[in-house]
């Protein structure tokens, strides 16, 4: 019977991948340890640059951010490398809980660790954990000083890649947000950037920099975590996420958006979001008034202040941006609903 | 879902009003699918099997999340490995704890007329040795998914409870020939999605298409040496992202605003489709003999004709659709639509604000220069004009903030 049932399986899901197509799905074990032997990322501090994340981690870290509602959440990330790139292909969540402005794991968290990865080795996923994901509900993609901290840490048991999700501006924007990081070495100094930021403004005392290289970042920090932000953000640096999907991801995608279409009809993100659209004004205002402050300091000190400009005052139009495209998407939306299934409201 | 194949292990009785109704999340089925890729891939000894979370609420079970588990094989009879399934689902429990997820079920690869006996061996192993007297069974139909259907919106997947049927044999003998007594029965199972997870679907769904497309022709030069693939990605990363309209440069907030107003197209376009597919069964239609007495009552399809059967069931439900359309509107119109433009007021009102700041921030620019330019002068002709021009600037230019 055992075999009976071996065989169907075999016999039946043979054609359902293909073996050059997906091959990103394969592992060998002699060939990973052979790189993890070389050591090829050890000569260069930002030898990894990409990171290809597979459909089904990238759902259950973004589900897992989002249940974590305000709260920040963790969790491990297996896979493997393959030249400068990271190839995630699960992911699974840690009993860690974190506070609203931090998450950080403690000793049974490793322990946890340690004993579901064996979990998965037992049942045939031989990968290894290659990073670690957490959510930033809210306040976008980057590395607290914590965060900083925690990545050097395991980066010490190399390969490793930190990736942050934001559950917040990913239901708000409609479009998944995350970014994958990895830390410098202690006492690193990064070359291109520290070029960036000696033409930035300092003297003025903002700390944000503006170096960062990756574009959803910067403009939305809020106030709260500007400091943060702002003071290790030299001390990492983006790669580049893609993901990917089987050849039979692609065929039960394809089938699913036959049912889940109706959702992004019925959906009303003005409504789902508005505690988080107040949340970003509310900030948006704080750091204007900010400006204001500065403005008014400087003024009146002659033609030099002229030329000083308060601190952030591109980001603060480029925040101003985002929050009020994402709010025209989302009146979009309900025009398009009220286009498609209103009744016609002129009439008595 | 119902088969009518005469599978003898397939309960036929319809479902009783205890009967759960499952709602499956798409992160199931893609965790099969990843198990089934990873074991082709692999070449893997195991079978594609495993455990099912979710929760329960009365009648309802949600299927949310899916986990790879062992089997093991004692005397030809496939089950799961106890012990294994018993600590990944305490690991597994724990990082689920709100809502709390537990074991509603199983899954497994099948063919579509229905669950075979292997399937039962382990149903009853989850109901009796295991204690999950609840336990469904999700099959997957690896031999549907090259069907049309699939692309119709019609799953490759069906779900089953078991019911144990009290043959008099079955009674009081030990595990083995118990489950033979256990049939099961089909279940209705609808998708279901949180946002956050159809969000990641969507960008899935979306984004890799190209990705892949483009990687494939140099995924097997690369498969040689593992350096070969990291310089495949980059190329195709090139592709998908940067160079997706070579002309135009586009800034992240207009491709934002193109991808959701695509999926507005899109969705748009399937109601279209749905509505029309419904119009042109209504037309295709014989004219009813209930309106015109002279009409010949049909009960069989007519061939010649390119009518079909009227399918009374199907007829009901449209007509019930069209019912409810009259109550979609709001009782209170004149509310509805105070809080229609009210939401309209603030979204304009914010994007006026928007606006407002970058043009403060480009008065700003302007002054800057102006001031650049006053220096520069006032340096230039020392002595001469500087005192009135080095008060207008500061002041001119520093207060529209």
């Amino acid at each position: 019977m055992a075999t009976e049932y071996k065989q169907f399986e075999l016999s039946s899901t043979g054609d359902l991948s293909d073996p050059s197509r997906d091959a990103l799905y394969a592992y060998s074990l002699p060939k990973q340890k052979e790189i993890n032997e070389a050591r090829p990322w050890k000569g260069s501090p930002k030898y990894f640059q990409h990171v290809r994340i597979s459909s089904v981690a990238l759902l259950k870290m973004v589900t897992h951010a989002r249940s974590g509602g305000n709260i920040e959440v963790m969790g491990l990330m297996i896979g493997y490398t393959s030249g400068n790139t990271f190839i995630v292909t699960d992911a699974f969540r840690l009993p860690v809980e974190g506070t609203e402005t931090r998450v950080n794991a403690g000793d049974a968290a490793n322990e946890y660790m340690v004993n579901f990865l064996e979990g998965y080795r037992s049942a045939g996923q031989a990968e290894n954990a290659v990073g670690w994901y957490h959510s930033h509900p809210g306040y976008g993609c980057w590395l607290s000083g914590i965060d900083v901290g925690t990545q050097r840490l395991y980066q010490f048991s190399e390969p490793w890649v930190a990736v942050v999700i934001d559950p917040d501006r990913t239901v708000s924007s409609g479009k998944v947000d995350i970014g994958a990081f990895r830390t410098y070495p202690e006492g690193h100094k990064p070359a291109q950037p520290s070029k960036e930021s000696e033409k930035s403004d300092k003297s003025d005392g903002s700390t944000a920099s503006n170096h960062q290289s990756w574009s959803q970042a910067p403009a939305n920090v809020p106030k709260g975590k500007a400091e943060d932000f702002g003071a290790h953000a030299d001390q990492y640096y983006p790669l580049e996420v893609s993901h990917y999907k089987s050849s039979l991801d692609s065929k039960l995608l394809a089938g699913l958006w036959n049912k889940y279409w109706v959702g992004t009809l019925s959906s009303n993100p003005l409504l789902t979001n508005r505690e988080y659209g107040t949340k970003q004004i509310e900030d948006l205002g704080i750091k204007v008034a900010d400006a204001e402050q500065h403005v008014f300091k400087t003024s009146g000190a002659g033609l030099q202040a002229a030329l000083r400009d308060p601190p952030d005052l591109d980001k603060l139009v480029k925040a101003s941006n985002k929050i009020a495209a994402e709010e025209k998407a989302g009146l979009t939306a309900e025009k398009i609903k009220e286009d498609i299934f209103g009744v016609d409201h002129r009439e008595p | 879902m119902q088969t009518e194949s005469p599978n003898p292990l397939i309960h036929n009785a319809p479902a009783s009003d205890t009967s759960p109704r499952v709602q499956l999340h798409p992160l199931v089925l893609l965790t099969i699918s990843d198990t089934i890729t990873r074991h082709n891939l692999r070449d893997s000894e195991e079978l594609s099997v495993g455990i099912i979370l979710g929760q329960q609420n009365g009648r309802e079970v949600t299927m949310e999340a899916a986990f790879e588990c062992k089997t093991v094989t004692t005397e030809g009879t496939v089950l799961f490995d106890e012990e294994y399934l018993r600590v990944r689902l305490d690991h597994l429990r724990e990082v689920y704890p709100s809502p709390q997820l537990d074991l509603v079920g199983w899954f497994g690869l099948g063919l579509p007329s229905g669950p075979a006996l292997y399937h039962s061996v382990i149903q009853d192993q989850f109901q009796h040795r295991l204690g999950h007297d609840n336990a469904l069974l999700l099959l997957f139909h690896p031999t549907a998914v090259g069907e049309p259907e699939l692309a119709m919106g019609k799953l490759p997947v069906s779900v089953y409870e078991g019911v144990v049927i009290n043959e008099p044999n079955a009674m009081d003998v030990d595990g083995g020939d118990r489950a033979k007594g256990l049939r099961f029965r089909g279940l209705e199972c609808a998708i279901e999605t949180s946002e956050a997870e159809m969000i990641a679907i969507d960008f899935v769904a979306k984004g890799g298409g190209n990705a892949t497309a483009v990687e494939r022709p140099n995924e097997p030069a690369s498969e040689s040496s593992g350096k070969g693939k990291g310089k495949a990605l980059s190329v195709d990363d090139l592709v998908n992202g940067a160079e997706q309209a070579p002309e135009v440069q586009l800034s992240p907030a207009e491709e934002d605003l193109i991808s959701s107003l695509t999926a507005k197209l899109n969705a748009s376009k399937m109601l279209h489709q749905r509505i029309s597919l419904l119009g042109s069964y209504v037309s295709s239609l014989p004219p009813s003999y209930l309106t015109d007495p002279s009409l010949p009552i049909q009960t069989s399809s007519d061939p010649e004709t390119d009518q079909t059967l009227p399918n009374h069931q199907i007829l009901r439900s449209i007509s019930g659709l069209i019912r409810r359309l009259p109550i979609l509107p709001p009782p209170s119109t004149v509310e509805f639509q105070r809080e229609v433009s009210e939401q309209r007021t603030d979204v304009t009102l914010l994007d006026l604000l928007a606006k407002v700041t970058e043009s403060i921030n480009e008065s700003r620019e302007m002054g800057k220069k102006v001031a650049a330019v006053e220096i520069g002068r006032s340096f230039g002709r020392k002595g001469s004009g500087m005192q009135g021009l080095q008060e207008l600037p500061s002041t001119a230019f520093d207060s529209p903030t």
